[in-house]
């Protein structure tokens, strides 16, 4: 039979199951609606989130290190960045000074051997209002404007590295003075220093903020540093949270697709049971098996590409609204357009669909009889 | 026709064709799995959020430091005031040093030192005496509950690789209890901590009593005073009662507002900037940012699941009805045959009342194990993946099914009524044709 | 026209059992041949493996020249529509097309354009005298109508054999004795005619009654 009267048997078949045929394409378009909008959403607003927590700059972990070793391991695992390093003992007392009442000095590390992005060393070398980062035998330290003011501190001045038991650790010159900043602590003393007090000290611990280059290696970094025992500390809530944020995409799609695909085997399933006298009488005057086969996957093609005209409009109107409610919560700018890209997986889906129902209905076809279900009658 | 008889013929019409009953109840059970699925996850991403977001309210607190002059300054007592009526913020926790030298009458000296204090415990009135003189301070909590923070024993434990703050008992402290330092006790000589814990203990400095009769409820790891950024930590904390501050000896006080509204996070914190011009009051604003962020993202992933859940609960419902109706269609001669031969309208609609809740009751009964394995993967989700301490119980389960299977029945009390409708209005002869 | 050797048609189910039971015969091209015998004798059986809707067990079977034995089921289905028309008892008619669609079906298989589809279907409408019911829905005909209709979709596409399983099994005299005319009529055109039936009335319309019990030919008379 020609494809243009499989066209005609179809147009026929729809014509005379309208009522049929219309709730299902309703249920289908409100599944393939969501569904679209969903599969379109999940592709660039988890990224927008993740940006804008990026930019506030939400998304560091703080990892406490006791040798170098382990940050190697780091680095060679993932792509990061550094953003600040401390040392929770190297307080007033480190450098031997008596900040004002009440206050506090915190120090940190310049690591200069660092194999990651060390966007501590750029921004202290931004920051410097005098001198530069230089490397000499000599151990530096760099000061904040602050010390330099309640201290009376001046560049190329001497001060000491002290233990925790009073004793000299290191004789340190001020390489560099920078200007006050929430991002940077009081002091930063070079690695050498740092090495040579662990020497003394080696269960003095290194906090280290870091950054995975990729947002979203986040989530797997914290379980892979848990799992080599590097302890972490990073804004759990706000990860978490983000992390959930990319899970509902992928569990939600995941259902919605179970739901389409069920509907639309369903569908076919329930049609060609109620039909089937008519395609057995149909065989009987010489439709072939594959004429219905045929007529079947042109029915299913007309069921899928109206729903899909019918998703689109409505994933443009669901996409919208979800737009507008992220703009108005994460200040986005709110868009309006035709998911393209998720209609086109989800109709490609949906072929798959189509060509494993066909293929089922084939074999059972060809098993059967047609005089047993002329019988049946 | 007896109520048991309709359930044999209606058992006897759903077994005959046995392969199209099958057909239905394997449509039922998916119908029934995507809803459930659904609505585990939901209530999963509303428990998971809900926790985040109460869980970094509980972490953020309004921080004054008070200005004592005799008492606490009015300017301070009306700034409190006034942060105790915003939206959002709950009782206020009190901290107040207490001023050993005034107390003990030595007005002149900064501090005093431990060996001037002795302990008495127990029965006996055993006496401790000072074996290593320290600082000796003393913390006067004004509420039940714990100086230490979660966060604080969290910081701790990160930073001494796994360590707890509490060395021993607790740090929850009820009116009259006490928790002293570890280092508290070695100057008095005591090294097993566990052997004080529960006797009530007296503190005398120089003879005179200053603590009378206290519980000794817990010892913490004075190393937490070390830590940046960590408050100062006495070696003694007790616990008294809020009015008992105006009539003891001050250094210094301070109060913790907890901010409890989450909602109100970014308005709190406006809203100080306002009332307190002094910049006496300290909120973290990074942890507020959290909080409000947080929140957001909440509201988002609300709105977004709760788009979600209208669209498949309104597609699964014109499913399942499209599967009753559908079967009820097929049968429409014989339940015309039947009405025939004399069975009563209302005896149908309960025949196919009754096969309709045979075939739910079989599509729930199938349906039930996979609803479960749905429940251990939303579990493993939030424990494992998400590592946040909850899960959903049996008894959510249980809600959560009660609610599909009402849910699914409406349906078929719908589909039912329908066809009554329908029914009464066609000849018998018409409805034998079809 | 229609050469059977030996066919036989045996189910296994609960033992062996013949439907039909090494018959052979011949039926000439033009010829009017009636199948008769109670229920169970096995003329239906053997009245559909002729019209290729079931399969014999053993045996060969030739319509008009051609070993249907050895078709595929694509070619079994070529040959139906072009060499073979069909009248059921039951008539299986779709309920929810009209008279125009129910006949137009085997045209289209056919893929006749709709032009000349058109004009077949009035013919073959005329010609069973339901033409003044052309768009007229099939569930609202009676019983001889749908009958007829029927003869008209199987005349549809001229075929060389009309196969007719009781085709008055479900109608009153007066639409028998029309239907019977109908195929006389048929015949005289040139359609060669093997009618099932278990009427005796029936069965003296045609040229020639084969009478069949518990599988077998049992009398074979012009």
């Amino acid at each position: 039979m020609k494809l243009k009267n499989c066209c005609y048997i179809v147009a026929n078949e729809l014509k005379n199951s309208k009522a049929t045929f219309s709730f299902y394409l309703i249920i289908f378009v409100c599944l393939l609606s969501i569904g679209t909008s969903m599969l379109d959403v999940s592709f660039y607003l988890p990224e927008r989130i993740a940006a804008s927590v990026r930019e506030m700059n939400l998304d560091w972990v703080t990892v406490t290190i006791r040798n170098t070793k382990q940050l190697d391991l780091i680095t060679d695992a993932y792509d990061m960045e550094c953003l600040d390093v401390w040392v929770d003992e190297f307080g007033a007392d480190a450098l031997g000074l008596t900040p004002e009442a009440g206050g506090f000095y915190f120090g940190g590390v310049l690591l200069e051997t660092v194999s990651m992005e060390n966007s501590l060393q750029k921004k202290m070398a931004e920051s410097l209002t005098e001198g530069e980062l230089i490397t000499s035998p000599e151990h530096g330290v760099y000061i904040s404007q602050r010390l330099v003011e309640e201290q009376g501190l001046a560049l190329g001045q001497k001060l000491s590295l002290w233990g925790r038991e009073g004793e000299l650790m290191d004789s340190l010159i001020i390489k560099g003075i920078y200007l006050d900043s929430e991002d940077l602590n009081d002091y930063y003393i070079e690695q050498g220093a740092y090495e040579k007090y662990k020497e003394r000290y080696q269960n003095c611990a290194l906090q280290i903020v870091v950054r995975n280059a990729v947002f979203e290696d986040v989530f797997s970094f914290v379980s892979w540093a848990d799992s080599k025992q590097i302890v972490c500390s990073y804004s759990e809530d706000m990860i978490g949270a983000v992390q959930m944020f990319y899970i509902i995409f992928a569990a939600f799609n995941l259902i919605l697709l179970m739901a389409l695909s069920g509907i639309l085997f369903h569908l076919l399933d329930m049609y060609m049971m109620q039909r089937m006298t008519f395609y057995a009488v149909g065989s009987a005057i010489g439709m072939t098996v594959k004429d219905i086969i045929r007529i079947l996957f042109v029915l299913s093609e007309v069921l899928i590409n109206v729903a899909v005209l019918g998703a689109g409009i409505g994933a443009m109107f669901l996409l919208k609204s979800v737009n507008d409610t992220a703009a108005e919560l994460f200040v986005l700018p709110s868009e309006r357009y035709v998911p393209v890209a998720a209609l086109g997986m989800n109709w490609a889906l949906l072929q798959i669909c189509i060509v494993i129902v066909i293929v089922r209905f084939h074999k059972n076809l060809k098993k059967r009889e047609i005089v047993s279900i002329l019988r049946c009658e | 026709m007896r109520f048991n008889q309709k359930i044999g013929l209606a058992y006897y019409n759903l077994t005959h064709k046995a392969k199209y009953s099958v057909k239905m109840i394997s449509s039922i059970m998916l119908i029934m799995i995507i809803m459930l699925y659904s609505l585990l996850l939901l209530l999963g991403i509303e428990r998971y959020y809900e926790k985040l977001v109460v869980d970094n309210a509980k972490e953020n607190n309004i921080y004054l430091e008070l200005e004592l002059d005799g008492g606490i300054r009015a300017d301070d007592r009306k700034l409190l005031e006034q942060i105790q009526e915003l939206d959002g913020v709950g009782q206020p926790i009190l901290y107040a040093a207490m001023d050993l030298p005034k107390l003990t009458g030595n007005e002149s000296e900064w501090y005093l030192m431990s060996d001037r204090a002795t302990i008495s415990y127990g029965d006996n009135k055993d006496v401790l005496r000072c074996v290593k003189s320290d600082v000796l301070d003393v913390l006067y909590l004004g509420n039940e509950g714990s100086y230490f923070m979660e966060s604080d024993k969290d910081y701790f434990a990160y930073y001494y690789e796994g360590e707890n703050l509490v060395l021993t008992g607790t740090d929850a402290q009820k009116s009259g209890d006490v928790v002293v330092s570890d280092v508290f006790l070695e100057q008095f000589g005591v090294g097993e901590y566990d052997t004080l814990i529960g006797e009530r203990i007296s503190l005398y400095i120089d003879d005179n009593l200053f603590l009378d009769e206290a519980r000794l409820v817990g010892v913490y790891d004075s190393r937490v005073s070390e830590l940046a950024g960590m408050k100062y930590c006495s070696p003694v904390i007790y616990c008294g009662e809020q009015g008992e501050t105006d009539s003891l000896m001050i250094k210094e006080m301070s109060v913790c507002i907890p901010v409890i509204g989450w909602e109100n996070a970014e308005d709190i914190n406006q809203s100080l900037e306002t009332i307190d011009g002094n910049q006496k009051t300290f909120f973290d604003e990074y942890s507020a940012q959290i909080l409000v962020y947080v929140n957001r993202i909440k509201q988002l992933v609300y709105y977004i699941v709760l788009l979600i859940m209208i669209f498949v609960i309104v597609a699964m419902f014109l499913s399942l009805c499209g599967v009753l109706v559908n079967r009820i269609q097929e049968n429409t001669s014989y339940y015309a045959m039947m009405r025939a031969v004399g069975l009563k309208s209302r005896d149908l609609l309960g025949l196919l009342h009754m096969e309709q809740l045979l075939l739910l009751l079989c599509a729930v009964f199938f349906t039930m194990p996979f609803a479960f394995l749905g429940l251990l993967l939303v579990n493993y989700l939030l424990q494992n993946v998400l590592q946040a301490e909850i899960m959903l119980s049996l008894v959510d389960f249980v809600r959560i099914d009660l609610g599909c299977i009402g849910v699914v029945y409406l349906g078929l009390i719908f589909v039912t009524g329908l066809f009554s409708l329908r029914s009464q209005r066609q000849q018998i002869s018409v409805l034998l044709k079809k | 026209m229609v050469k059977c050797n030996c066919v036989s048609k045996e189910y296994m189910e609960g033992g062996s059992f013949f439907a039909v039971k090494e018959v052979s015969l011949h039926v000439a091209k033009g010829e009017f041949v009636a199948l008769v015998g109670k229920s169970g004798s096995g003329k239906s059986t053997l009245l559909n493996m002729i019209g290729l809707i079931d399969t014999q067990t053993a045996g060969s079977i030739e319509i008009d020249g051609v070993d249907v034995g050895a078709m595929n089921a694509n070619e079994k289905a070529l040959f139906r529509n072009q060499k073979l028309g069909y009248i059921f008892q039951s008539f299986y008619l779709e309920p929810s097309y009209s008279v125009y669609k129910n006949v137009e079906i085997p045209l289209l298989i056919a893929n006749m354009d709709a032009k000349q589809r058109k004009q077949r279907i009035e013919e073959c409408l005329a010609q069973v005298d339901m033409l003044h019911k052309i768009q007229a829905n099939t569930c609202d005909l009676s019983g001889g109508e749908k009958q007829r209709v029927c003869i008209a979709r199987a005349i549809a596409n001229h075929p060389k054999l009309i196969i007719a399983d009781e085709p008055c099994g479900n109608l009153d005299s007066e639409n028998t004795e029309k239907i019977m005319a109908l195929l006389k009529e048929l015949n005289k055109a040139g359609a060669t005619i093997v009618l099932v039936t278990h009427s005796q009335e029936e069965a003296l319309q045609a040229d020639r009654i084969i009478r069949l019990k518990d599988g077998e030919i049992v009398q074979d008379e012009a």
